[in-house]
């Protein structure tokens, strides 16, 4: 067993002696920090959006959003928001008035409801989601179900920052991860086969099967790692901007149609989870391709291509004709952690009981990864050297 | 301890790189030559386990070439021999030793031996990629002798190496051939002229002539361009 950490402690040193690993992760820890730091400067006075409509500064929602956290979504705080003087969207209110049209998501103006209006309001946005992913009868009614767990009227806390995390930033670190993992973890593998060391050490004793899991090992430890340090770089720098408010916040108020009774804090937590399951599944199928093609090029482009194809390709338009595709596609791993995926209403049935996509990915990622690392054991133990 | 090799053969889809190889060997060295293409690299490659024939069969003292036990009593320096440009040579060394089955304390000793040995004991901190073509060569041979290897397989061993170090490269190998079987393919003839026990000559996959030194009575060279030109009965 001491030897088997020894072989994984040498193979991680030589993933980190190659300083294609280092620039990667710098230059994506650098692009995360420009994104946040760069999108704050933009902020930090009154603008407008594109359409002319102003945009209230990061200082003033800051002040502002605070002062109302912990007041319920009710009549009195929704009255006040009415009478409040001047543009509603840059004034004192503007973050709850944010919130309650995402009830409604733009098709009526919350200033006109009262609390009972606005909280129909999200129910009604709501049954549009349900039809248009052609929900099942079964599946409006456990979200019906879920609803009644809900707390109403809800309460208002300030979250920018999870709520960021949540419904932007975990979306590009997964991409980030696999680009990394692209070119990163193949190495591991195609290096080998380049340098001609594979010779050598597959006519050792432990060259074969300890040594693959060794490998596999410090692979898996790399993307899962490099997933978690970029995501930690992300925490670090939106806690810096917004502040570690709101982590008890409940989700609807940033994805209204969503039905469980979970707070922000706790949807972050579980897309850190499925960060996890696609960083190690990622990883598995780099190395994978690496052993199986044995040239670290190849790998890149193809895992590269299929990520760009899996987020290029939008499937929504055949939702209502080919919702088991479109709920497939949601599930490849470019696309597990966007916000559309995450908070996915369609739910998978099984005898007894349903699975949201978050409870099913963890299940379904865990036995690919072990299928892609059987058939790479399989492939690398076989190996012929023939041919030089 | 013997070395048993019965009908070994490696077919490609238009050609028999080794063609029904049988011989069994001892202790001892022995000198294998043949032209380029003759099928010597593949035939080491075989009996190193990363090859797998397609007829015949390989055993060490009983043990099949597939089996662990096999590869524990093997040394193994291929032709084109790879290293990790970033590693030192006792980076190198020490990793190779893992994954002969040392552990850590065990490996020091071993290496710092071996690295003794073959003159790079003031280099080994260095980046292998500053080392000179010989240095990694001298690296290469000290990796296969690691284990004390009981089967010690060495494609081209003095390749890169100056007059110096190829006659302590003999000396290495006379005394590892007291208690092990060393397998050593050249095209310098004068390597396996002044240390093999024994001579294997390849040409065209087939091993045309296989005879202890003694019974050898011309010079070597002569009689390899003889073997080269015509099959001797």
């Amino acid at each position: 067993m001491k030897q088997w950490w020894s072989l994984a402690g040498y193979e991680w040193k030589k993933l980190w002696k190659r300083k294609s690993v280092w620039f990667t992760l710098g230059i994506m820890a650098a692009w995360l920090i420009a994104m946040d730091f760069g999108s704050m400067a933009d902020r930090m006075s009154t603008g407008e959006t594109v359409t002319g409509a102003p945009i209230q500064s990061l200082p003033d929602r800051k002040t502002y959003a605070r002062a109302l956290s912990g007041r319920l979504l009710d009549d009195q705080l929704l009255t006040e928001m009415k009478e409040s003087p001047g543009n509603v969207s840059i004034g004192p209110y503007a973050a709850v008035y944010e919130a309650a049209q995402g009830f409604t998501r733009g098709t009526k103006d919350s200033l006109t409801m009262d609390e009972a209006g606005l909280y129909q309001a999200r129910k009604e946005t709501q049954k549009l989601f349900f039809e248009a992913y052609r929900l099942s009868k079964a599946e409006q009614s456990y979200w019906e179900g879920q609803e009644a767990k809900m707390k109403i009227p809800m309460e208002y806390g300030y979250a920018d920052g999870w709520q960021k995390l949540v419904c932007w930033d975990m979306y590009m670190i997964g991409l980030l991860v696999i680009f990394m993992t692209a070119i990163c973890v193949p190495g591991i593998f195609t290096e080998e086969h380049s340098r001609g060391t594979d010779q050598v050490i597959l006519c050792t004793r432990f060259g074969r099967k300890k040594l693959y899991y060794a490998k596999v090992f410090a692979g898996s430890l790399f993307a899962v790692g490099s997933g978690w340090c970029l995501l930690a770089v992300s925490v670090i720098c939106k806690m810096l901007i917004y502040g570690p408010d709101g982590f008890h916040t409940p989700l609807q108020l940033a994805v209204s149609q969503y039905g469980l009774a979970i707070s922000i804090g706790g949807a972050f937590l579980i897309t850190f989870m499925l960060l996890f399951f696609v960083s190690l599944l990622t990883g598995a199928l780099a190395m994978f391709l690496a052993e199986w093609i044995q040239k670290w090029a190849a790998v890149l482009a193809i895992i590269i291509a299929a990520a760009s194809v899996m987020r290029l390709v939008n499937l929504q338009p055949f939702t209502e004709v080919l919702r088991w595709i479109s709920q497939f596609w949601s599930y490849l791993p470019a696309n597990l952690l966007h916000e559309e995926t995450l908070f996915d209403l369609r739910l998978l049935s099984f005898p007894g009981f349903k699975l949201t996509v978050w409870q099913f990915t963890p299940f379904l990622y865990t036995i690919l990864t072990v299928v892609f690392i059987m058939a790479g054991k399989r492939i690398y133990c076989r190996f012929q050297a023939g041919g030089r | 301890m013997e070395l048993r090799v019965d009908r070994l053969t490696k077919q490609y889809k238009n050609k028999i790189a080794v063609d029904r190889v049988s011989m069994r060997l001892t202790p001892g060295i022995y000198g294998l030559l043949g032209a380029n293409g003759a099928g010597k690299t593949t035939l080491m490659r075989m009996l190193c386990g990363i090859l797998t024939p397609t007829g015949g069969s390989i055993t060490l003292d009983g043990a099949d070439v597939s089996q662990e036990e096999y590869r524990a009593v093997l040394g193994y320096l291929p032709q084109d021999f790879g290293y990790y440009p970033g590693f030192s040579g006792w980076d190198f060394l020490m990793y190779l030793a893992a994954l002969k089955g040392f552990d850590k304390k065990r490996a020091r000793v071993r290496c710092q031996e071996l690295l003794e040995m073959v003159s790079l004991s003031e280099m080994a901190k260095k980046k292998i990629k500053t080392y000179s073509g010989g240095m990694k060569q001298r690296l290469g041979i000290a990796q296969a002798l690691l284990n004390r290897p009981k089967l010690l397989v060495l494609d081209e061993p003095t390749a890169g190496l100056d007059p110096k170090e190829r006659i302590r490269f003999r000396n290495l190998t006379k005394q590892l051939a007291k208690d092990s079987i060393v397998l050593l393919s050249t095209h310098i003839v004068s390597d396996v002229e002044q240390t093999a026990n024994t001579i294997l000559v390849m040409k065209e996959g087939q091993m045309v002539f296989q005879k202890s030194r003694e019974e050898i009575s011309e010079a070597l060279e002569q009689l390899y361009m003889k073997v080269s030109e015509e099959i001797v009965e």
